[in-house]
């Protein structure tokens, strides 16, 4: 349950055009919630992801997690330190490594050891149904299963929060919705805190508690609250219109 | 990538400063700036300065003209190269003509010259040169190939596969949907001039001044050819024992190179940051206008490789002694030679595993350019500096460092000039590799809480070894047929195949010369290929040693 907090931040990126990508951003994520991300391409959605996970420094502002300064003017708690999960838009899978290999990988800086680290590998391969594909790699991976190893890869290290940038972008209808239940099923047990990037409102709606929109680099209005079928306190409400999985 | 952190910053810079240590310390030999420009010798009808600048000129031309021909060559077979994913041998095998010897090539040239004049078996003209009283701007009545055009035309059929390697992967990037995209509205060769050239202009830029900046440089075929060119004056100063003002007259050469590295590395940064808005290289398979490609390829393997070795074996045949005699006489230096050249090969291919796993993630532009000026300076300016710097460490070295000098391998100071001269090459590929990975590879590994060298093992050298490899196998046979480093650097006793190869070049083209050169050009082939096949055979292999290590200690 970790509470992010978003206050003011700034950010410019290029070397020689520089180019003011986010200004005055303001956001806020309770511990255990979902924001949803919303904006046009270029409006800055995969650069403030990227603040947030300390993969970039920021020009103004700070960044809090649960209340303790991750990133501001004078600190910058380096990326893997901050334990945050996180699905690149390009998935950023290794070609080098099996299925079994990207999660091993990952784990050996956790603190799972032995026993709980072969139960939570288990439990992730199985419920993105990864079982039975441990030794391939991911030249030998459907468009789908790759998305799927990407997120579980991310979701394997012991996390307090997920940054996913447009993860269903190459999921077909019925493997999304698998997925989108597997990941709000864990992100609910283990009360992750997540910020979630997509164009589709179905998506958001399906994990989001908040939605907010983002317009070339501005914060547009206040975060709309989401009617979630899942509710916002984990509840299983019914779905609507014709997604159910 | 990014841009170094200011802590990495400064050690690019005192490693690059430390690659440059050698340029600097050749200025402090015999000789002065006076004595190279302030003065005019006696009975000469022009001062030494004029001279130099006319050396300078005559370099410049054969650049620009081996430039015209290493692009004539490059730009098809990049191409072509681009069409799918290409394995390390056939790379390999266009690489050829840049592992045969730069003498080698003269020596098979001159054969098929001979030849076309007398016809197989006639008598030989006597291709003998008198070195010191090489008359400028070329001989005449000696054939066509010595004469800048000469020069130029040798050094640019074994320089194109630079052109082909630098443009390669712009191709590639090309290739996805923007050259997709015009070949729906227009013809491939309308495609690839409007679209495909034009995205990779920058890498064509570079390709074309690398080229433009090794030839200006050259020693070797120059001095064969009997053309003075400015290295030739640096290394004549260098002979007379004046090394002070070997380096003051290489220095308007040097500075044309510095401000063209400097240019060259600001297109590599330009790229890098282009590269990475979209997100990185993607394979595409359209086959358009791979017949030309595949045509002016073979021409130019022919014309760069296989042409002048087979001139070799024609020399060799034409005379009316044993192979075995032939050859018998460069077995001991090709021996040295081959020894050194390896161990510098292995040397820079750790140099680059060890720049993508300190700095997986950072650009070392402070480092390459480095790396890039002591390949294009004249090579005996660099050497002679690393003999100032070899000596000096001798002779200081006493008390509790004598053991240093003393424990020094013969030959080390040799190896040592080859691995400084080639650096360029694993720092290059290095990057270049880096510069393919998706930064999200590395930067998952980053929030998985791995160290940074931790990333650079785990993620980054796995998916590079083929890098590592083209940069062993590069330096290998680069070294191989170095000559300006292993003429001044060779341990005492020891005669580098190179050296050997060129002496006997100017006493005239024997049998033994077209035996030797024959030998040197084929263990180079050999080598290249044979690395290539092994790299091709080990990804065959597949090795699955990578997850068992990503396990750790699970
Ligand atoms: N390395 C960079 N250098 C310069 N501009 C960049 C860089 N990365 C992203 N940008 C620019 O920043 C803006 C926001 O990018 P991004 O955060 O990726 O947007 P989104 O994810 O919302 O599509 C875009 O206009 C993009 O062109
Ligand atoms: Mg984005």
């Amino acid at each position: 349950m970790s509470h992010l907090e978003i206050l003011g931040v700034a950010k410019t990126l290029g070397e020689s055009d520089r180019v003011a990508v986010l200004r005055e951003v303001t956001l806020r994520v309770q511990g255990g919630q979902c924001l949803g991300l919303k904006g046009a391409t270029g409006s800055g959605k995969t650069t403030l992801l990227r603040l947030i996970a300390g993969l970039e420094r920021l020009d103004q502002g700070e960044i809090r997690i649960d209340g303790l300064a991750v990133s501001g003017p004078k600190v910058h708690i380096p990326a893997g330190r901050r334990r945050v999960g996180f699905v690149f838009q390009t998935l950023g899978l290794w070609p080098h490594l099996s299925v079994d290999g990207h999660l091993d990988y990952v784990l050996q800086a956790s603190p799972f050891r032995g026993d709980e680290r072969v139960r939570r590998k288990r439990e992730l391969l199985q419920a993105f149904h990864l079982g039975g594909l441990e030794n391939r790699r991911p030249g030998e991976l459907s468009g789908g299963e790759r998305h799927l190893l990407a997120i579980a890869r991310a979701l394997a290290p012991d996390i307090r929060m997920l940054l996913l940038d447009e993860p269903f972008a190459g999921l077909d209808g019925q493997l999304r919705d698998l997925v989108i239940d597997a990941l709000g099923r864990i992100r609910r047990e283990r009360q992750l805190t997540t910020v979630l990037v997509s164009h589709d409102i179905f998506e958001l709606r399906a994990l989001s508690n908040e939605l907010v929109y983002l317009r070339e680099g501005h914060v547009v209005g206040q975060p709309s609250p989401l009617p979630s079928p899942r509710g916002p306190n984990g509840g299983d409400a019914p779905r609507k219109g014709g997604h159910g999985a | 990538m990014r841009r170094p952190s200011t802590r990495v910053g400064i050690v690019h810079a005192v490693l690059a400063a430390t690659m440059l240590v050698p340029l600097a310390l050749s200025f402090s030999g015999g000789g002065s700036f006076a004595d190279v420009y302030l003065t005019t010798d006696p009975g000469a009808a022009t001062s030494r300065r004029m001279l130099l600048f006319e050396a300078l000129a005559r370099s410049s031309w054969i650049g620009l003209g081996a430039c015209a021909v290493a692009l004539a060559f490059g730009i098809p077979a990049a191409w072509l190269l681009s069409r799918r994913k290409r394995t390390l041998f056939f790379l390999a095998l266009c690489a050829l003509p840049l592992a045969l010897a730069p003498s080698v090539a003269v020596s098979g040239w001159l054969e098929w010259w001979s030849v076309a004049m007398r016809g197989l078996g006639g008598a030989r003209p006597e291709l003998t040169s008198a070195f010191r009283q090489m008359p400028a701007g070329g001989m005449t009545g000696m054939g066509p190939l010595f004469s800048i055009p000469g020069v130029a035309l040798v050094l640019g059929l074994g320089l194109w596969p630079i052109v082909a390697f630098e443009l390669w992967p712009a191709f590639i990037r090309a290739r996805g949907d923007a050259y997709e995209s015009a070949l729906l509205a227009g013809s491939p060769a309308k495609a690839f001039f409007r679209v495909a050239l034009p995205m990779a202009r920058g890498e064509l830029a570079a390709g074309a001044l690398l080229v433009f900046l090794l030839a200006a440089s050259d020693f070797t075929v120059s001095s064969l050819l009997l053309v003075r060119t400015l290295p030739i004056e640096v290394h004549d100063y260098l002979s007379l024992g004046k090394a002070g003002s070997a380096a003051w007259a290489a220095l308007p050469l040097v500075l044309l190179i510095g401000t063209a590295a400097a240019l060259l590395s600001r297109v590599h940064a330009r790229d890098a940051q282009a590269s990475e808005h979209t997100g990185g290289a993607r394979e595409a398979q359209v086959t358009s206008g791979s017949r030309w490609g595949a045509a002016i390829l073979a021409l130019g393997l022919g014309m760069g490789f296989v042409f002048p070795l087979a001139g070799c074996v024609v020399g060799v045949m034409d005379s009316a002694v044993s192979w075995s005699h032939a050859f018998k006489a460069g077995l001991e230096p090709l021996g040295v030679s081959l020894r050194l050249s390896i161990a510098a090969a292995i040397v820079a291919m750790l140099l680059a595993a060890a720049r993508i796993v300190l700095w997986p993630n950072m650009r070392a532009r402070t480092l390459n350019v480095a790396g890039l000026l002591v390949l294009v300076v004249p090579g005996t300016f660099l050497a002679s500096g690393l003999l100032n710097l070899g000596t000096g460490l001798a002779m200081h070295a006493s008390g509790p460092f004598e053991w240093v000098a003393q424990a020094m391998p013969a030959g080390m100071l040799m190896a040592f000039g080859y691995v400084l001269r080639f650096v360029y090459i694993p720092m290059r590929l290095a990057e270049e590799g880096l510069r393919t990975l998706d930064p999200a590879t590395l930067e998952t590994a980053e929030l998985a809480g791995q160290s940074g060298l931790m990333q650079g093992l785990g993620v980054a050298l796995p998916q590079l070894w083929g890098h590592l490899l083209a940069a062993e196998m590069l330096v290998f046979v680069l070294a191989l047929g170095d000559l300006p480093v292993s003429d001044t650097l060779a341990p005492p006793g020891a005669v580098p195949v190179s050296v050997w190869l060129f002496q006997q070049q100017h006493l005239g083209y024997t049998e033994a010369v077209f035996g030797l050169s024959l030998l040197v050009g084929a263990a180079a082939a050999a080598g290249l290929l044979g690395s290539g096949l092994l790299g091709t055979a080990l990804r065959k292999l597949g090795t699955r040693r990578w997850d068992a290590w990503a396990g750790g200690g699970a």
